[in-house]
């Protein structure tokens, strides 16, 4: 029996808490009726230090289903440390995170996990085929911003990045275990696989469609962007050190040139001085800009350790096949 | 095994309640220390054997008049006979199970005539057992699970459990089913988490059986100690199953991080590539009982941690 624990960070979701319990529970009870291989062993909702009633209605839960788990955390820290505590606290062979609003529908865990099985994935984030808040600024701001570290970065699964997702649970605890306090998870999970898949969906955020809020405000957005900047490895800091190398290379082949114009044909420099000037600008401005990027790669390599970029990780996908073998047979 | 006068609970210097302990590892050195405050005089050991039977009929009858002593001496109002007492480990053979269990029958004997000279329904039998053992490879245990153990370690947990039926009836059975517990006591055995401290400290190679994603749901000895200690205060009189876990399962790897966090040192690891205990164990928070007060794994670190430091004063 492959175990699938789903990891709920809860903030504001009085309203929604009960309905997305129900859609859990119904989803369990299918798969269980249907005999299949798979099975929601539990449900982690990490109260955030809500601002509602919701601590409330999770022990509620916690007391009327058996297999869901109430967590609360000592204070607010935000979606992603909310969610690793819940990853940390999860058990399954798959994790499945996903928000408290009914945005993300648990009905199509299972459609995540067959793309999971078919491809060999180890991570597969529901993507978006329509406006998620159905506002052009909002969902083009979020969109430009992920590309724009995507190119910053050289990481090419930045962009498929959703809160809900569907990984393997001993990458989702290893990559949970590796991040600081400022690490964006998803970045967290590069370090550990490279098997990212995303699977078209209609995802709607109807709490920001009807009343204009969203779990983010704008600071937290802010937040939520520069924690994703600095958990990455910046590719153009390389960038940077290679210009400065080009630089260099450039200001001595200019010097070579100006010292054999000087030999040969002087009458021909009709300004003395400026380029001279020039190239040692270009050749010193050079150096430091290669010296000040080997010295941001240094920095760079030791943040990464100290967020906790391992070295290698095994993995085990062997129970892939069991689970290949019963979609196949089992059409959706 | 050692004797504890329990201070009575009619007051008065004449009675007193008694807690008879087998095996005072890391266990039982916890329970021995969550007691302090209830404890009204010294402490009164006894050997006990594990391998030669002559002797250990000796030692037996030596523990019987030591009880007969103190029953002479005051009345004993309330009788408590702990089993934290064992030697062999997960991966032990058959043969040392069956060594085991025969030292372990022997000693319910002896117990279920301490119980009959008190009386069963004024005595507490509490068996400390393995949620590890029984529940290997099973993930969301809860209070109702049932035990599957995959291993002759296991087996005779349940054979241990099982076993409790020959004390006599009336007698206040307490089993408590801890997951894998850590902690350091000097001279012990040491378990994963005091193991990796110290090769930490001192810069050693670790070998992990096991992969970095192996889950365990990791106690601390003092948690259990102090449960036991509650309980044997509270007397309750009902037989009871108390699966003791922290409720959160924790990988290799995460361990890792929060030790090397710790103790500010690298760990130099490598991995036994043939894990015979690299299963899953996980543990549900709603299974456990209330009362039940947990140290987070990253305090018990340190705990142990500074015990380690205690024990051993050179490092490099």
């Amino acid at each position: 029996m492959i175990n699938i624990s789903v990891v709920v960070p809860v903030f504001a979701g009085e309203e929604y808490l009960e309905k997305l319990a129900d859609k859990l529970e119904k989803v369990r009870v299918y798969w269980e009726e249907g005999n299949f291989p798979i099975r929601l062993s539990e449900a982690i909702f990490v109260d955030d230090c809500s601002i509602d009633n919701s601590p409330l209605i999770i022990d509620g839960l916690e007391k009327k289903y058996g297999w869901f788990v109430a967590l609360h955390l000592s204070r607010n820290s935000g979606q992603h440390p909310a969610t690793i505590a819940g990853i940390l606290h999860s058990s399954g062979d798959w994790v499945v995170s996903l928000d408290e609003d009914l945005q993300h529908p648990p009905e199509s865990i299972e459609g995540l996990l067959r793309h999971a099985a078919r491809y060999e994935f180890d991570v597969v984030y529901a993507e978006p085929n329509t406006m998620v808040h159905e506002s052009r600024a909002r969902d083009a701001t979020s969109r430009t911003y992920k590309r724009l570290v995507e190119w910053l970065t050289g990481n090419p699964h930045i962009r498929k990045a959703n809160s809900f997702r569907l990984i393997r649970g001993s990458i989702a605890r290893a990559a949970a275990s590796a991040c600081s306090h400022d690490t964006y998870l998803d970045v967290a999970l590069a370090w550990f696989t490279q098997r990212f898949g995303s699977l078209p969906m209609t995802l709607k955020d109807q709490r920001y469609i009807k009343k204009g809020e969203s779990g983010y405000n704008f600071r937290s957005l802010i937040s939520h962007a520069r924690r994703l900047l600095v958990s990455s490895h910046l590719k153009v800091l390389r960038g940077g050190a290679f210009a400065g190398v080009i630089a260099v290379v450039m200001s001595v082949f200019g010097g070579i040139g100006l010292l054999l114009l000087k030999l040969i044909a002087p009458e021909s420099i009709q300004v003395q001085g400026w380029t001279s000037l020039v190239l040692l600008i270009l050749f010193f401005g050079g150096l430091l800009l290669f010296l000040v990027g080997v010295a941001l790669e240094y920095l760079s390599f030791l943040v990464q350790k100290a967020h906790g970029r391992p070295v290698f990780f095994t993995i085990d996908r062997s129970a892939d096949a069991e689970l290949r073998g019963f979609f196949d047979a089992t059409p959706q | 095994m050692i004797f504890l006068p329990i201070r009575g609970k009619k007051g008065g210097g004449d009675s007193c309640r008694l807690t008879v302990l087998f095996g005072e590892g890391l266990i039982g050195g916890a329970i021995v220390s969550a007691l302090d405050d209830l404890i009204s005089g010294q402490g009164i050991h006894r050997a006990l054997t594990w391998g030669r039977q002559d002797l250990r009929r000796e030692e037996v009858k030596s523990i019987r008049q030591t009880f007969d002593e103190i029953q002479t001496e005051q009345e004993v109002e309330w009788l408590d006979i702990v089993w934290s007492a064992g030697r062999v480990g997960f991966g032990s053979s058959q043969d040392s199970i069956e060594d085991e269990w025969v030292v372990y029958r022997e000693c319910l004997e002896l117990c279920s005539d301490l119980i009959c000279a008190i009386g069963p329904q004024k005595c507490s039998f509490h068996l400390i057992s393995s949620a590890g053992g029984l529940f290997e490879g099973q993930t969301s245990v809860h209070s109702n699970s049932v035990p599957n153990p995959l291993r002759p370690y296991g087996e005779l947990k349940v054979r241990q459990e099982a076993g409790l039926s020959i004390l006599p009836t009336g007698t206040h059975r307490h089993i408590y089913r801890p997951s894998s517990v850590y902690g350091y006591s000097k001279g012990g055995r040491m378990g994963l988490i005091p193991t990796l401290i110290y090769d930490s400290l001192r810069y050693r190679p670790s070998r992990i059986v096991g992969n970095l994603d192996t889950c365990r749901d990791y106690i601390y000895c003092g948690d259990i100690g102090n449960f036991v200690s509650s309980v044997i205060e509270n007397q309750p009189l009902t037989d009871n199953n108390f699966l003791l876990a922290s409720g959160k399962p924790t990988t290799i790897q995460e361990l890792v991080r929060l030790i090397e966090n710790e103790t500010g040192h690298p760990l130099y690891l490598s991995f036994d590539p043939v894990a015979p205990n690299s299963e899953t164990n996980s543990y549900r928070k709603s299974g456990l009982p209330p009362g039940l007060k947990l140290t987070a794994l990253n305090s018990g670190i340190k705990r142990v941690k500074y015990k380690i430091f205690k024990d051993f004063t050179f490092f490099p």
